[in-house]
């Protein structure tokens, strides 16, 4: 499995895309994520204008047997919320890195980005959790 | 033992088969400091002839007339109901994990789910709570989960005693304090504080009608508030409908199920269709097999406790499933013109009673409306509740150990409506003795 | 002989139809003005069926229920066993069945004496020295073991003791529960043998340790034989021990919870003391606890009791039922009943350890788990599970425990014949045996059933609970 070299990572499988002037991300999960829940049911996302904090739970995905917490990247203000997405979960399974954002936060921390994975740690980390089965 | 189909032959086989010489080499891997000592002293065993004979000499007679409600009514249940739900394919089947050999159960409850729907103009309702008070229990628990920030609950001092003390135990541990709202003396209604509304409540806790039988109505509440309607006698909903709310849940026990010393009953729990992914307890919906033939399954499991865990909205697993049964039997049978009727002859013989009773000077305490119980003060005539219970008949609950000494709170059903002539004539028999 | 295939009672609803009336009408009652709010909706559009309909109805979706009457059911750590009648006709008697709490108490004499009863027997077979018939379920059952833990900690100023451990096999109340009373769920995990070790929970015995929650036998049919050790650890750590007594039925006569280390344990009359399962409840999960725990038991009368968790006096319809089952087997009727589970079980066992994969060769009571590793074809434990039922049983537990992959978990109980359970293992080898020679059949099973695999997406995407007339929409 590939992982976009221009995203960054964390091992709760979610990935975040920070513009260049380094104040905006956007943020999603990862192929690996949507592969391990199958049958998409449900999912749930925070409104405009609420805050989220890094590290900490910002909604859930639900599949017809699990339900998945998501986990903040970094933290701030959830500026849009793709309700394209909500409506056809279908998107995690042909584009979960592009047309399959969640959300576009305005970064409070910046230096934030800094503490995300790679592509190489988080292939890394997919591999030693894995090999955990 | 009764109830094995093990030969002593057949066990020889299976020890041969499984290399073993005994049963108790089977139970080797239960350490000998850990193994039982002394046989339990158990009474038994009594042959079914024996222990039924045991029982008959037990019995005591049961009240000849019992005007008894407080949370519990004693309604009409048709032998039609009892028949259809001693069937052994609904009695003695499991859970329906397994959809394909659960059609009938899971139909069932989709029916539950819709009737109770239908009875309290909610949009959704789920397949069962243990009880009335656990209803009202989970109720509060899931405004708490909509509202993480809210530290108060309001609750209505009307609420059924029993409710209250349930309520209170779960909410000890949960750093919330819980409010009472006090009542109208003279209406029997809650007052209801102005600030019901506000940001720092979880929810506001009313019954209707409520302990004390009287009607009350949530219009004088904040639209910001999340209000919680609490109904233990589910015929009242036939003709009144309940109160505008957010959680409307209760006791189903009215419809279709004896009262059982209070249980099993089964608990009611109707929403809005937005909070779905909060309810509690089971839901089952409606879809298609892989053929396209309708099918019915749990859905939204990832809610309850065997995935969710510790996030699931509530650790309830067993509910009430026959008792549900009984009740859409009941509902089923009765349709909405029986329920109808059966409400208003519930109503008509409380008024009817009641007339009698202040014709021997008693009076109703509340002036509020009610459905079909209510409060008399029997002051005039103290002692004529136990000179009638002496006769086996049961003139309502006594409040005494509420507070409230001569008070008395009576409920009929429809079954009293069809032998009030005789109710009357055993009450005045007494009432003239005096 | 087929019989249609009844869909919801709604087709069948019309204004028209008829209704039962309950009794005659009274003029003098009827001439009485109803002061009364009526509502105007229509009863949110419910009609009438009749009675002919209503039975037929009723009568059509029963058969189509698997029910314990008509066979086994291999639910591990449900203890599905035969459901006697006697139970059924004792409990229907109106004596007993329109019985109101709230009746003074003369008149509720016998029914008292059958509770004390009932509790003593749960006592004398658990070893516990008091029991609480309260709870309504299992689930409600440890949920009230839960709080007197709390209570029991807060009453000794030891308000941080915020930890319950759990081991990984445990059932999903278990967690569930804990975390309903704000307690944090730490996972324990068993080693691969299957058994839960002292060196094993050894990292969490301190000062923010609440309870542990051990289910004996665990889910695996596994007795935990360092239960006492543990719990010894446990106690001088200062925390409590739970027992989920879901598996009660392999210890009638063998052990006793309550003399080996555990301080409260929920029964579930719906398992052990066959009090039937009626398609999803009444339940009803007593609990039993000892000398510390006792204030703290709801309706103790002491001023530390957590009060009540339950209106009423729990689930009374279900105690005469399990008071008739004591009574009727007795201290030496309960052994056998353990006894024969555990031979059924083992038995179960042998015959097909070599046909399924067993993933701990431990010794077991009165369950047994097998796996779908190494079946061909990618065939895994759920089309197993589906095509069981076109051979005539309802499938095992699947996928639970959950730290087995792919697990099937197999509980015969006592009451089913050798005849019985070679059947069931004649089907689990041709079940097999499909898997290399017909997988693809087999994945689209059960064939012989009124609807086949539902889809499950469909039913959580496109969410349909409560009937819509097309009429009204």
């Amino acid at each position: 499995m590939n992982f976009p070299a221009d995203l960054k990572y964390t091992d709760k499988d979610e990935w975040a895309r920070v513009d260049a002037p380094g104040s905006v991300a956007w943020i999603g999960i990862t192929a690996h994520a949507v592969e391990q829940l199958s049958d998409l049911v449900f999912l749930d996302l925070p409104e405009v204008g609420k805050d989220i904090q890094q590290g900490e739970v910002f909604g859930e995905i639900e599949s017809v047997k699990a339900v998945a917490d998501l986990y903040a990247p970094v933290t701030g203000e959830v500026l849009e919320r793709n309700d394209a997405l909500i409506e056809d979960l279908s998107i995690l399974k042909s584009d979960p890195y592009g047309k399959g954002w969640m959300l576009k936060i305005r970064m409070e921390k910046v230096s934030e980005q800094d503490g995300l994975l790679s592509p190489a740690a988080y292939q890394k980390s997919v591999n030693d959790r894995s090999a955990g089965h | 033992m009764r109830y094995s189909a093990i030969t002593p032959s057949d066990r020889q086989k299976m020890l041969e088969r499984i290399g073993c010489k005994s049963v108790d080499e089977l139970l080797q891997s239960v350490p000998a400091a850990m193994r039982t000592r002394r046989m339990p002293e158990i009474r038994g065993p009594l042959p079914e002839a024996s222990l039924l004979a045991e029982l008959d000499e037990g019995k005591v007679p049961a009240p000849k007339v019992a005007l008894v409600g407080g949370g519990l009514y004693n309604h009409f249940i048709s032998a039609t109901v009892n028949s259809l739900a001693a069937r052994s394919e609904w009695v003695t089947s499991y859970t329906p994990y397994q959809p394909e050999v659960s059609q009938g159960t899971l139909r069932m409850y989709y029916e539950f789910q819709t009737y109770v729907s239908m009875l309290t103009g909610q949009e959704m309702a789920n397949g069962g709570m243990y009880d009335g008070s656990t209803a009202c229990v989970e109720a509060v628990l899931m405004a708490r989960r909509l509202r993480p920030k809210a530290k108060r609950v309001l609750v209505s001092k009307a609420l059924n005693p029993e409710y209250r003390r349930v309520l209170a135990t779960y909410l000890q541990f949960q750093e919330v304090d819980v409010v009472e709202m006090p009542l109208d003396h003279s209406t029997g209604t809650t007052n209801m504080p102005a600030d019901a509304g506000a940001d720092d409540v979880i929810a506001v806790v009313l019954q209707s009608p409520n302990w004390l039988g009287v009607l009350e109505s949530t219009a004088n509440i904040a639209p910001s508030a999340f209000r919680i309607v609490v109904v233990t006698e589910a015929l009242s909903m036939a003709l009144v409908k309940p109160p505008a709310a957010d959680v409307v849940c209760g006791e189903m026990q009215s419809l279709g199920i004896p009262v059982q010393l209070g249980g099993p009953t089964a608990g009611f729990f109707a929403t809005a269709k937005k909070h779905i992914r909060s309810m509690p307890g089971r839901l089952v919906g409606r879809t298609l097999d892989r053929n396209g033939i309708e099918a019915f399954c749990i859905t939204l499991a990832t809610r309850e406790q065997f995935i969710r865990r510790e996030k699931a909205t509530s650790n309830i697993c067993t509910s009430s499933g026959l008792m549900c049964l009984r009740s859409a039997i009941h509902i089923s049978l009765m349709g909405r013109k029986g329920l109808e009727e059966a409400a208003r002859m519930s109503a008509r013989a409380a008024r009817a009673f009641l007339a009698v009773l202040e014709e021997l000077g008693l009076k109703r305490v509340y002036s509020g409306t009610f459905f079909n119980e209510f409060v008399v003060d029997c002051s005039a005539r103290p002692a004529l509740g136990a000179r009638l219970e002496a006769a086996g008949f049961l003139l309502g609950i006594p409040l005494d150990k509420h507070g409230h000494p001569h008070h008395r709170l009576i409920a009929l059903t429809e079954l009293d409506y069809a032998r009030m002539p005789a109710i009357i004539k055993e009450l005045k028999a007494h009432a003239h003795a005096a | 002989m087929r019989t249609p295939l009844e869909s919801v009672i709604f087709h069948r609803a019309a204004a028209d139809k008829e209704w039962l009336r309950v009794c005659s009408a009274d003029a003098h009652q009827d001439s009485i003005d109803l002061d009364l709010p009526l509502r105007d909706d229509g009863l949110g559009g419910m009609q009438q069926v009749g009675e002919v309909e209503v039975v037929r109805h009723y009568t059509r979706l029963s058969t189509l229920n698997w029910d314990i009457d008509r066979g086994l059911y291999p639910l591990g750590s449900c203890t599905m066993k035969h459901n006697p009648r006697l139970h059924e006709a004792v409990a229907a008697d109106p004596a007993y069945a329109a019985a109101h709490p709230e009746w003074p108490p003369q008149f509720l004499a016998q029914h008292h004496c059958i509770m004390r009863e009932l509790a003593q027997d749960l006592a004398q077979l658990s070893g516990f020295e008091q029991v609480s018939l309260l709870p309504a379920a299992g689930a409600h059952g440890e949920l009230t073991a839960v709080f007197m833990i709390r209570a029991f900690h807060l009453a000794h100023g030891q308000k941080d003791r915020n930890v319950f451990l759990i081991p990984d096999s445990a059932h999903g109340t278990n967690p569930a529960s804990a975390a309903m009373c704000g307690f944090k769920c730490v996972q324990v995990t068993s080693g691969k043998d299957g058994i839960l070790r002292l060196e094993d929970i050894r990292e969490h015995l301190n000062d923010r340790l609440a309870a542990i929650m051990i289910t004996n036998p665990n889910t695996l049919g596994v007795f935990e034989e360092e239960f006492s050790k543990i719990a010894d650890a446990v106690h001088a750590a200062g925390g409590l021990v739970y027992m989920d007594g879901a598996n009660f039925n392999a210890a009638m006569g063998v052990f006793q919870p309550g003399r080996i280390g555990a301080d409260v344990m929920h029964f579930n009359l719906h398992k052990t003391f066959t009090t039937p399962h009626g398609g999803g409840g009444p339940g009803s999960g007593p609990i039993g606890f000892n000398r510390n725990l006792a204030p703290f038991a709801p309706a103790s009368g002491d001023p530390r009791s957590i009060g009540p968790v339950k209106s009423w006096l729990g689930q009374w319809g279900m105690f005469i039922r399990a008071w008739v089952y004591i009574k009727t087997l007795g201290a030496a009727g309960l052994k056998e009943v353990t006894e024969d589970a555990i031979l059924n079980a083992n038995y179960i066992r042998k015959r097909l350890e070599h046909v399924l994969n067993l993933p701990v060769t431990t010794p077991t009571l009165h369950e047994v788990v097998f796996n779908d590793k190494n079946l061909p074809n990618k065939v895994i434990t759920l089309d197993l599970a589906k095509r069981l039922i076109d051979y005539g049983f309802h499938p095992p537990t699947v996928y639970f425990p959950i730290h087995v992959q792919g697990a099937l978990m197999i509980e015969p109980t006592e009451t089913e014949s050798l005849d019985e359970l070679d059947r069931f293992c004649d089907a689990v080898e041709a079940v097999v045996a499909e898997a290399a020679t017909d997988p693809a059949h087999l994945k689209l099973a059960p064939h012989t059933t009124p609807v086949s695999r539902v889809d499950e997406v469909k039913a959580a995407k496109d969410l349909d609970l409560v009937f819509k007339s097309t009429e009204n929409a």
